[in-house]
């Protein structure tokens, strides 16, 4: 691919077609990853410069909104990164005619949106802690300035003037001092903003200040270099990356937009730790007042016999004698109604009862996505055969693999819905809304899977209509129908992934209203001009927040 | 204790603790630890801890300066702001330390914290809502405890 005109920052542009970015700078939002943190990254892109264009494929989608769903995220190398960053900076600098580390303070302030930076300087220097150049530095500095010692304020030694640094603030302490402070400032990851030592100052440290005092430390010059790039970067969004690797870019795990990662967290939290074991015990079973073991009732009136020989009351779960009648135990009463623990077990009965249906449909799904790479196998192999038989007829089955990769990542978004759906209609909402919304989720979520699944068969069923012998023969013309519907089905696909990433919001912090979305079922033009006005919403929240 | 490998900053704040003692605070570095200080701060006037005398103790850990101190009451004290450990929820103790900050910053500023709680960021729920939602009650458990539990033996 070669770079498309009008210079460097236009391929980067084109990521966000609903970002109406004048100054041509990245948006915070949009910036691509570079996935070279593991370090097995710079074998695969390409090094050097121009070549390194080639490692920038960009897919976007035709509309914004829904669409950013299947964005495709660019790998790029730390050298491009780094020239992207600088861009960014130098174009801040020529506007204020300020220094690099201010720029980068309120670029990073800004979570790098230039568009933000207009709002009254005075305020936005204090907040994004640099010193206004309006605003004189505190005298302190310039007062000892006259002497040949200076006592730092931190180790309280007298130092001699050239072993002492002051900041844009004005504060002067020794070189060991700031050294040390930088130490552990930046190993706890506190690079990025990086403040001057004395109480309630809050000015960042000016970053040539920052390495010259770190020169005699490589590896930590390194790692602050590092964090200051890194912020460029930082980020929320699914990532695919260029090697197959699918991840968030928030938690790094595997991408589970629309839940949010901390959705994710407890969903694989119940996996793993089997807290619904407690859940269901709690629902479902006492503790013996003896022996402490769970006891299940299986029948009967409410005196149970624990294994251990002790008898207790069902309802109260107090030890009790043996001596019962069906209605009574003799010498108990406990009678009043006790709402509270009522109402948490029943709640404990309904959550576990969700948690288990979406983690039945959750599990069959895995099966599945185990399989299929299998099917894909199958796939390519014909593909490959009627290619060799017939080279002209190649073009013709970008169908095929298209519809393949529609499948896997449809199969990925059932995933993530499904501990969405795990995680909502919970609270917030009144139980009728709730009711309502889980049902039209529910509903949602059926028709994709079902849909998932036709397709999935449609492409299971080729291996059995379209057998390997046949395809040696260069006369094959294909099965126009299968073909056909495997297209309609895979575009039918992602129009109800689309439709539900457009209910769910990209992140649940968005208010969810269901009710909205079914009433635009089937009038997907309307849908769709509504969605770049959507994503510009989102857009400008996350600048604001 | 070797005084040798305890940083100059340590030993300057110790002499100037001593030397210059602020008004109703006392701090003395421990004889076998001179990182682990014994401190008491007397409760201030007209807040529900005057007459009061509350102990805590105070350690410089390795990193200190660059790290905040750590402060715990280890008289019993009802404020929203301390937790039955005698945990204390100050900012300067936390992400608001800053290495220019000292020992006696540190004491004067759980001072000033007694003379004004702040239930509005709680360490103690309980504590907080009384305070919150019947204050003169609050101040009255808060004198009764002082004279309880924070009297001079």
């Amino acid at each position: 691919m070669t770079p498309p005109p009008g210079g460097d920052n236009d391929w980067f542009e084109d990521y966000d077609t609903d970002m109406s970015d004048a100054s041509g700078h990245p948006s915070d939002q949009d910036s691509p990853y570079q996935s070279d943190s593991d370090g097995s990254g710079s074998g695969r892109s390409s090094s050097d410069d121009d070549a390194g264009d080639d490692g920038f494929q960009e897919r976007t989608a035709s509309e914004g909104g829904a669409d950013q769903y299947k964005r495709m995220y660019t790998v790029i190398d730390r050298q491009n990164l780094r020239r992207m960053q600088d861009e960014a900076l130098s174009q801040v600098q020529s506007i204020l005619g300020c220094s690099t580390t201010t720029a980068r303070a309120l670029l990073i302030y800004f979570s790098w949106d230039a568009e933000a930076r207009s709002v009254g300087r005075e305020e936005v220097y204090k907040r994004a802690g640099l010193v206004s150049q309006a605003e004189e530095a505190p005298q302190s500095g310039a007062a000892a300035a006259a002497a040949d010692e200076v006592s730092c304020g931190v180790c309280m030694c007298d130092v001699p003037r050239q072993d002492t640094t002051t900041m844009d603030c004005g504060h002067t302490f020794c070189n060991d001092c700031w050294q040390e402070h930088m130490r552990i400032s930046i190993s706890e990851g506190m690079s990025r903003r990086l403040k001057c030592m004395a109480g309630s100052c809050g000015v960042v440290c000016n970053e040539v200040k920052v390495k010259q005092l770190l020169k005699g430390n490589k590896p930590l010059l390194a790692k602050y270099e590092e964090t200051l790039l890194e912020s460029y970067v930082d980020d929320n969004k699914r990532v695919d990356c260029t090697c197959g690797h699918k991840f968030c870019f928030a938690c790094c795990e595997v991408q589970h937009s629309p839940a949010t990662c901390e959705m994710y967290r407890d969903w694989e939290q119940r996996l793993r730790d089997g807290s619904e074991t407690n859940s269901w015990l709690h629902a479902n079973t006492k503790p013996c007042p003896k022996c402490s073991k769970p006891v299940e009732k299986n029948g009967g009136c409410n005196l149970v016999l624990c294994r251990c020989g002790q008898a207790f009351c069902w309802l109260c779960g107090q030890a009790t004698g043996r001596a019962h009648t069906w209605t009574n135990i003799e010498g108990h009463s406990c009678g009043a109604y006790k709402e509270e623990a009522e109402a948490r077990a029943n709640e404990a009965q309904r959550n576990l009862k969700r948690y288990l249906h979406y983690l039945t449909r959750y599990e069959a799904n895995l099966h599945a996505i185990k399989l299929e790479p299998q099917l894909r196998k199958g796939c390519e192999a014909r593909v490959d055969r009627l290619m060799e038989a017939d080279p002209a007829s190649m073009t013709n089955f970008s169908w095929l693999s298209d519809a393949l990769t529609q499948l896997f990542l449809a199969r990925n978004y059932i995933f993530a819905f499904y501990m969405f759906g795990q995680s909502m209609f919970r609270e917030d909402f009144t139980p009728q809304a709730n009711a309502i919304n889980q049902a039209l989720f529910e509903d949602k979520q059926g028709q994709l899977e079902a849909e998932v699944e036709r397709l999935s068969q449609l492409i299971e069923n080729l291996e059995f209509q379209w057998p390997l012998s046949l395809i040696s023969d260069s006369s094959w013309q294909g099965l126009p129908e299968q073909r056909m519907g495997i297209i309609n089905l895979a575009a039918i696909i992602d129009m109800r992934i689309r439709k539900m990433y457009e209910v769910t919001g990209e992140g649940a912090g968005d208010v969810i209203d269901l009710t909205a979305a079914h009433s635009d079922d089937g009038r997907t033009g309307r849908a769709k001009g509504k969605a770049p006005a959507a994503a510009a919403g989102r857009a400008k929240r996350k600048a604001g927040s | 204790m070797e005084t040798s490998q305890l940083p100059r900053r340590i030993i300057k704040e110790t002499q100037r603790l001593l030397s210059e003692p602020v008004a109703g605070i006392s701090a003395a570095p421990s004889e076998d630890n001179l990182r682990y200080f014994n401190v008491i701060i007397l409760g201030p006037d007209s807040s529900p801890y005057q007459g009061g005398m509350f102990k805590l103790e105070l350690f410089l850990p390795e990193d200190y300066p660059m790290a905040a101190p750590k402060v715990r009451f280890l008289t019993k004290i009802y404020h929203p702001n301390v937790d039955k450990l005698g945990r204390i929820c100050l900012d300067i103790l936390k992400d608001k330390w800053s290495p220019a900050l000292q020992i006696r910053t540190v004491l004067l500023s759980i001072q000033a914290l007694m003379s004004a709680p702040n239930p509005d960021d709680p360490l103690d729920e309980n504590v907080a809502r009384h305070w919150k939602t019947n204050e003169v009650d609050a101040m009255n458990t808060a004198r009764q405890w002082t004279a309880a539990h924070a009297q001079p033996q």
